[in-house]
């Protein structure tokens, strides 16, 4: 069996690399669990004429602000 | 016959959003080559180009591809050739042509990369009825592999197994896209994504408590963490992390485009963008860092893993894990058990990057020629299971690799590389910056403006350079193929792309023709069809 483990700077490396996108992961998550709508559906109310079949496209100046 | 356009789809909720466009991110790749990546380039040390790539390439990138979905949604567009038409304003003809990258790439990667996550639906089962057990050496369940990807071989297997598995898979996915957004995908996100993490921590735990056979699970980590620091100043190492990144978050193939079509013109980009990143580089970082090449480590020891490495992803994810499978303490039923998780893992995380794939083909069909969504999932099934019967039947002879570079690599750095200058010059960086932020929960720091015009393109540009000298020319003239035999079915394998491409381009122009003549027919300007007229 080979000798020895995990190094110094291996642990640091796998620690900070780890914990880093551990850590964005968790404050995302965070910052949308904590918004008021974040199980409820997309979207909510869709813009007038945005939808449906037959219906005309939104203004080309609806949200390219 | 109603037909269900693309205006009258969404998302169901932000939730099932986040874990589908981190689906559609997280594949085999996260689990079988980032950890290769990782201890060939330099181990911890790689790290620090990974990161500086996720934040100067990454993050960028992914932010730009939903913006410009969401924004071509607004006009009825689920995929790139109507969304670059409208990035131009409708000025530049030749903008939609452009889009057909945008169709064929994942269509493309979707027909090879569903054969390949079929092989893992059939380990998952080879797994549950002991399938492999007794091939405990690595060359006797190589040949279970290879006897199973080569359907005249049934020296181990039934020939033609493989492709019952494919199509087993085929009918999933059609079943599963044909029930549309919310209804269908969004539902299987919200199921898989967290089967996926569960299974991946037991998995995690199982690895890092094995006792030591060759190596400790220490020293598995060891060899993917210890950081070498002459690699830094190597520009491949720099490169294969830049690459890494676009492979992992699927950047340039126009998924992403295609879900964030299907949000509402005032919802969030910023924050749910960052948040499929994030999710998908905890995937990555943790969960595939450590459990496959610390496995291999442990049962081959570091010069034997590091052989299987160079075998390639398969020799990794299916031959090194059987045999590890097979080593675990206890009796055989937790050594199958523990490979239905880790094959089913990979099953979820490939299909869940499936119905992404065809999400663009689906969507061109059902708004530019009124296909039902019924229509044209189970439409694109069937062409991925007549063009993926070539992959089956000419596997052994290098069919597959010639499309999974081609379109899976090289095609991407094509495709973003064209995205971002048109977003960045052609629609304007400063309009650009604006539409992202339209209805943001998360204002992005000014410092990615700068990033986004310039660091990010020049990147491309120097990535899709080294990789056309080093990599396309070579490739091209096939100086890697070992088998003269084998290069006719490369050129076949080409032509195929070819021919998708130009069916491509003659669909955008059947389809623009048809909308000019429809605005004709309402009294609009040919040059002014557009939104409306793609509703209808």
């Amino acid at each position: 069996m080979q000798n020895g483990g995990l190094t110094g700077f291996a642990a640091v490396f796998m620690a900070v690399s780890m914990g880093s996108v551990t850590i964005l992961m968790v404050w995302c998550f965070y910052r949308i669990l904590t918004q008021p709508d974040s199980s409820g559906p997309v979207g909510g109310d869709r813009p007038e004429g945005a939808g449906g079949e037959g219906t005309p496209g939104p203004s080309r100046e609806a949200g390219n602000l | 016959m109603s037909v269900e356009t693309h205006q009258q789809e969404q998302w169901g909720t932000r939730i099932g959003l986040i874990l589908a466009m981190a689906g559609n991110a997280v594949g085999l790749g996260n689990f079988l080559r980032f950890p290769v990546q990782a201890a060939q380039n330099g181990g911890g040390t790689f790290m620090i180009p990974y990161f500086v790539s996720f934040l100067v390439l990454g993050i960028p990138l992914m932010w730009i591809e939903w913006t410009i979905g969401r924004f071509g949604g607004k006009f009825g567009h689920g995929s790139l050739p109507g969304m670059f038409d409208e990035l131009t304003d409708r000025k530049k003809p030749w903008a939609k042509y452009l889009g057909v990258l945008g169709l064929v790439t994942p269509l493309v990667v979707f027909i090879y990369y569903t054969y390949v996550v079929s092989w893992m639906l059939g380990f998952s089962f080879f797994s549950a009825t002991g399938g492999y057990f007794g091939l405990g050496q690595v060359g006797q369940m190589r040949h279970y592999l290879y006897s199973f990807q080569n359907i005249f071989d049934s020296s181990m297997h039934g020939g033609w197994l493989a492709l019952l598995f494919f199509i087993l898979t085929l009918l999933f996915l059609g079943w599963v896209l044909s029930r549309g957004i919310s209804g269908g995908i969004e539902k299987l996100a919200l199921i898989g994504m967290p089967l996926l993490f569960i299974f991946a921590l037991v998995l995690m735990v199982r690895v890092l408590t094995l006792p030591a056979v060759k190596a400790s699970p220490a020293q598995g980590l060891n060899f993917i963490w210890n950081p070498h620091w002459t690699s830094l100043s190597d520009p491949k190492v720099w490169l294969a992390a830049a690459g890494q990144m676009f492979f992992t978050l699927s950047l340039g193939a126009g998924q992403i485009h295609a879900y964030a079509s299907y949000l509402d013109a005032h919802e969030d980009v910023t924050l749910t963008g960052l948040s499929t990143a994030a999710t998908n580089e905890f995937a990555e970082v943790v969960l595939g860092g450590t459990i496959a090449i610390t496995a291999a480590v442990v049962f081959f020891g570091v010069s034997g893993a590091v052989s299987i490495a160079k075998g390639g992803t398969f020799d990794l994810g299916i031959v090194a894990m059987g045999v590890v499978f097979q080593g675990l303490p206890g009796p055989q039923i937790w050594g199958q058990v523990f490979g239905v998780l880790w094959f089913f893992l990979l099953f979820i995380a490939g299909i869940t990057s499936c119905v992404a794939l065809a999400t663009p083909t689906i969507s061109f069909l059902q708004e530019e020629f009124a296909w039902t969504r019924r229509r044209a999932s189970y439409g694109v099934m069937g062409v991925a299971l007549l063009l993926g019967l070539t992959h089956v039947v000419f596997y052994q002879h290098g069919f597959m690799s010639e499309w999974d570079y081609w379109a899976g690599t090289f095609g991407l750095v094509v495709l973003a590389t064209i995205e971002i200058f048109l977003f960045s010059f052609g629609f304007g960086i400063d309009r650009g910056w604006e539409e992202m932020h339209h209805g943001a929960d998360l204002r992005v720091p000014a410092l990615f403006k700068p990033i986004m015009k310039w660091v990010t393109p020049a990147f491309l540009v120097l990535l899709f350079a080294w990789w056309g000298w080093s990599e396309a020319i070579p490739t091209f003239l096939m100086h890697g193929v070992s088998n003269p035999a084998d290069i006719p079915y490369r050129w076949a394998s080409r032509g195929l792309i070819v021919m998708l491409g130009l069916v491509g381009l003659w669909l955008i122009r059947v389809a623009w023709r048809r909308k000019a003549a429809r605005a004709a027919g309402t009294g609009g300007a040919p040059g002014e069809a557009g939104p409306a007229a793609s509703a209808r």
